[in-house]
């Protein structure tokens, strides 16, 4: 029965440049980038692309069918705690062949997100954002979550 | 105003199909061909693509809500005449304007030998996308259309 191994979030960075890919400069850098798992984002340095990434295992091939959910939660820019909104920004059910290990990889442009969200809900501030992965079929699972945290600094440091 | 296309992943040095375990574990120079029929090879990563168009009005929305899906076709191969429609991918986004694209990629190869190996095969590759918000649209739809020789 197929299993969801691994979930995380990585962003990409061409070390040579020192800079973080957006979506579009994947694959078009001449040395591969450095893949970097990430659990907090620095909101003075903060990369412009996530990537959830979902590892699962058969050990028979079989066709699954998994849910991903990318998703912000907002808080007040004045109080900068709480949760006042959650944004569900993309929502896939996809169909994998898993033959032993498939990775699959659901990209998110974190940067231009910010902007829009600025824009849209301009008292609030990004609080998380969260990749979240279950299997529907063959069998249904939990849904695991991976959080990635906004780090501010605060006013003045 | 919305738009769905497809792309192969390659490597530029060979022009080879870019294998999809490749791309994952590397994110290697890829050049990214533009699929309007599938022939001669079967491509290992297939990328979808969907887009905002300029709006045709100066009143612009701020953001867009998006239903989008892949299907196959897959033929069968005793009997050309039997066809079915196999959902790949379905999805629902916010899509901010100033972005105005999502993309996914994902192994066709391994669907192909999937299909293949249980008496089918991809005929055709479909993708679909409408808008829910600012304004419901009918679907955009592209179609390609899958000839290999099965060999």
């Amino acid at each position: 029965m197929a299993q969801i191994a691994r979930v995380e979030v990585v962003s990409y960075r061409d070390e040579r440049a020192q800079q973080d890919l957006d979506l579009e400069q994947l694959g078009n850098t001449p040395t591969s980038p450095k893949c970097i798992p990430l659990h907090h984002i620095d909101t003075e340095t903060y990369p412009n692309a996530l990537i959830g990434v979902v590892t699962l295992r058969s050990r028979q091939t079989e066709r699954v069918q998994i849910e991903t959910l990318w998703e912000y939660g907002l808080m007040s820019e004045r109080t900068m705690s709480g949760l006042a909104k959650v944004v569900r920004r993309l929502h896939s059910w996809q169909w994998e062949i898993v033959s032993n290990w498939r990775t699959i990889e659901i990209p998110l442009s974190l940067s231009e997100d910010e902007n829009w969200l600025r824009e849209r809900y301009p008292n609030l501030v990004p609080k998380f954002v969260a990749f979240q992965v279950r299997l529907l079929t063959p069998h249904p699972s939990r849904w695991i979550r991976r959080e990635v945290k906004y780090f501010y600094l605060p006013w003045g440091d | 105003m919305l738009q769905v296309r497809f792309e192969m992943g390659l490597s530029p040095h060979t022009q080879q199909p870019l294998s999809y375990a490749q791309w994952v574990q590397q994110k290697p120079l890829t050049e990214w061909r533009l699929l309007k029929q599938v022939s001669a090879e079967v491509p290992s990563i297939v990328r979808a693509t969907v887009q905002i168009g300029k709006a045709p009005t100066g009143k612009v929305a701020r953001e867009y809500t998006i239903e989008f899906r892949v299907w196959y076709e897959i033929t069968s191969q005793n009997d050309w005449g039997i066809k079915r429609w196999i959902l790949r991918l379905k999805s629902q986004l916010e899509l901010p304007v100033e972005l105005g694209i999502q993309r996914w990629w994902w192994n066709f190869e391994s669907d192909w030998d999937y299909w293949m190996e249980r008496g089918w095969f991809i005929s055709r590759l479909r993708g679909e996308a409408r808008l829910l918000h600012s304004r419901k649209s009918s679907w955009y739809k592209t179609d390609v259309p899958v000839s290999i020789s099965l060999g």
